[in-house]
């Protein structure tokens, strides 16, 4: 069934993707289209007809992406370094709280002595990788939701970003270093030494398995044509 | 006959600045006064008009102002600065000497027609 709202939409998210036009060049697009729609409908056109001629008329979305990608190229560039910073803060957090998790081997051990210590380092290494994949599954969800990006256009001044890389920094030594100063208290050099090897011996394995991970990802992700800028 | 696109892209920026020398205007209406001035034989692809606009802005010869319309439609105007005035007189001034010295071969040679 087509819905005028949906198919203007969805032309919106195509011109979104193409990353070369702000939101104020769709808005006044959208603007556009919406009055010749309307003026197509009074001349007795359906609206999925004044729709489809509007949209022709407007022109090929690529063409017009690589016309404004001339004229946006400063606020392209501001906007890439925005998302990069955006990754930096995300994978300091995912790391930081993926170690958080994984110490919590430390705890289990301390209760139920499933292990032994070399053996709850290696339960660390596998705790640490799982919460780090699921971490960063839901980091992917919630970011390629849309309303992220509106979000995102908020985060644009020096000091929300140096405010917020302040409280992510802070927030991973504090996850990190909580765990290790609980461990000293409770047991001796050696025991904790017995864990770390453990944890350290297998993390390679999990290092492993992240890099596969990530270089699939991003071939399955990686965009169909070349776009030009 | 359409009037070919190399031309078409020649003469938006001085179409553009000139119907905006009559008035302030935005993206649908200076398409339609285009149409309207060329009786249809200029077809611009709409969408490009945008890029060119900004570009304009960008240059200071143009500026524009988000407003809500009667019809609580947002739509962006545009108004011509000083600059772009005189760029306007300034393409003028081009755009007649081109046309001049094609009419003199033209008149100069009756067979061609």
């Amino acid at each position: 069934m087509f819905t005028v709202e949906q198919a203007v939409e969805n032309w919106k998210n195509d011109l979104r993707q193409k990353q070369t036009l702000m939101e104020s060049d769709i808005e006044e697009l959208e603007s556009h289209l919406q009055e010749e729609m309307e003026r197509l409908t009074t001349l007795g056109l359906s609206e999925e007809e004044s729709f489809l001629i509007g949209v022709r008329r407007i022109g090929d979305t690529t063409q017009m992406a690589s016309e404004f990608a001339k004229v946006n190229t400063a606020a392209i560039w501001k906007n890439r370094f925005f998302w990069m910073i955006a990754g930096l803060f995300v994978s300091k957090i995912i790391f930081s709280l993926s170690s958080f998790v994984g110490k919590l081997s430390f705890l289990i051990e301390h209760y139920f002595h499933w292990f032994g210590w070399y053996g709850a380092g290696i339960f660390n290494s596998v705790l640490y990788g799982l919460s780090l994949i699921l971490l960063a599954a839901v980091f992917y969800f919630y970011v390629t939701r849309s309303s992220f990006s509106q979000k995102m256009s908020k985060f644009n001044t020096l000091t929300t970003i140096i405010s917020t890389w302040l409280l992510f920094e802070i927030g991973g030594l504090v996850l990190q270093m909580f765990p290790m100063v609980i461990m000293t208290k409770l047991y001796s050099p050696g025991q904790i030494g017995q864990f770390l090897w453990g944890s350290q011996s297998s993390m390679f394995a999990v290092h492993t398995v992240w890099a596969v991970l990530l270089i699939s990802l991003f071939i399955l992700l990686r965009p169909k044509k070349m776009q030009n800028i | 006959m359409d009037i070919t696109k190399d031309l078409v892209a020649a003469s938006a920026t001085p179409l553009i600045l000139s119907i905006l020398s009559e008035g302030e205007s935005y993206g649908y209406a200076i398409i339609k006064r285009v149409a309207e001035l060329s009786g249809g034989k200029m077809k611009w692809t709409d969408g490009m008009l945008y890029p060119i606009l900004h570009r304009l802005e960008k240059q200071g010869l143009i500026q524009s102002q988000t407003r809500t319309s009667e019809t609580s439609r947002k739509r962006k105007y545009y108004y011509l600065k000083q600059d772009g005035a005189k760029a306007v007189k300034n393409y003028q001034n081009q755009w007649q000497d081109t046309y001049a010295t094609l009419l003199k071969v033209w008149e100069d040679k009756p067979c061609l027609q």
